[in-house]
């Protein structure tokens, strides 16, 4: 269920924080989404916790499972399948 | 000046359940001119202060007023806690139009208001919250536990959300609650002045090389919601004012954050500027808010 999310995941991410010239197939399931990973910031964090309440109606409640949620594309798609409406 | 410990508060507190509040302006002097005896420290830091907000030499006697408009300040923090409604209107001698803030959330993102560490801040929020305004306070918590715990239920009491930030978290979702709070078309309200956290950018204030924190601009980026300038200042007439300046917008797209930031906190620091110039003697920073740069200097002199 929740790799079916992933394509949805990483289109969210693209299209969220408005990321030009990159497609959905170049972005890595399992790497990390700040730092060395795909080079996300701090705002592009906190975009993210609006894009995905925006998308998929679920909420990241706190910094505690913002910091598992926002691991990987996988971990996101995992989050939401469990808490997806 | 350590005022924040429940001990005085209580003494505060219990002066202005017995003391009607026109008498409060004789005590505030008596008291305010005491604490500018007794800590010199303080007050050279405050000196220090005032004489880069106002360029001026002499400033002791904004000093002094200083010292007493504070004393004054807390008089009514606490005197205010007790009273809502009406009577807590009551102490609001001007205010400006609330259209700024309505039209903000009429666009449903929310609204971040900014205050420095100016005028009777505290009062600004209690006079909206009283007024029906959804409100969470973004701050972090008191040393002092059974202070906090107070501060806390006051607010709680009035429908007031608190959001705790650590101070040494660096963490990038540290204001996550604030940013699910505006999401639901809430007001966030933050001091912007000070720094206090791990997120900052060194901007001009006062002439004077700054490091100024970011968290409203990471905010209003992650979700629209507008800055809006906010100040409580004292009248002559012993009422409050308060004051909302324009909304500071903060646009920016992934890899350009940094200027975007850079951009609209240099604005919100400009708007700062001229309310403090208007009313330096109730910036309240009771040490030496240029310490570093002053230090700085000295040695790139030397």
């Amino acid at each position: 269920m929740s790799d079916e999310l992933i394509p949805k995941v990483k289109q969210m991410i693209i299209d969220a924080l408005r990321i030009e010239g990159m497609s959905a197939d170049e972005i890595d399931s399992d790497a990390p989404l700040f730092g060395e990973g795909l080079g996300l910031d701090s705002i592009d964090a906190l975009q993210l916790v609006v894009a995905m309440e925006k998308e998929f109606g679920v909420v990241v409640p706190d910094a505690a499972t913002g910091t598992k949620v926002f691991a990987s594309v996988r971990a996101m798609a995992g989050y939401i399948a469990e808490n997806g409406k | 000046m350590s005022l924040y410990s429940s001990l005085n508060l209580f003494f505060i507190k219990l002066f202005t359940m017995l003391v009607p509040r026109w008498l409060h302006a004789p005590f505030a002097l008596f008291w305010g001119t005491l604490f500018y005896l007794l800590t010199p420290r303080q007050r050279r830091g405050m000196r220090a202060n005032l004489r880069i907000v106002t360029g001026r030499r002499q400033v002791e006697r904004l000093l002094i007023t200083s010292y007493y408009k504070y004393a004054r300040n807390w008089c009514d923090v606490m005197l205010m806690i007790q009273l809502r409604g009406s009577r807590l209107q009551a102490l609001i001698g001007q205010r400006s139009s609330g259209k700024t803030l309505d039209d903000a959330l009429a666009r449903g993102n929310g609204a971040i208001l900014v205050s420095p560490h100016f005028g009777n801040w505290e009062l600004g929020g209690l006079g909206l919250a009283d007024l029906g305004y959804k409100l969470h306070v973004m701050t972090f918590p008191e040393p002092d536990a059974k202070v906090n715990q107070q501060r806390e239920q006051v607010r709680t009491e009035r429908g007031i959300g608190v959001i705790y930030v650590d101070r040494h978290d660096t963490s990038p979702l540290a204001v996550i609650e604030a940013v699910n709070a505006l999401r639901r078309n809430g007001i966030i309200c933050l001091i912007g002045d000070r720094d206090g956290s791990s997120n900052t950018v060194q901007l001009d204030f006062f002439g004077q090389p700054t490091d100024i924190p970011v968290g409203a601009a990471y905010l209003a980026m992650a979700t629209g919601a507008p800055v809006l300038p906010v100040f409580v200042p004292l009248l002559p007439d012993g009422r409050y004012a308060t004051l909302m300046d324009e909304p500071i917008v903060f646009q920016g797209s992934h890899g350009h954050h940094r200027q975007s930031i850079k951009a609209g906190m240099e604005q919100l620091v400009a708007v700062f500027e001229r309310y403090i110039r208007q009313y330096p003697d109730q910036w309240y920073n009771f040490f030496e808010f240029w310490a570093d740069t002053s230090r700085k200097k000295r040695i790139a002199d030397e």
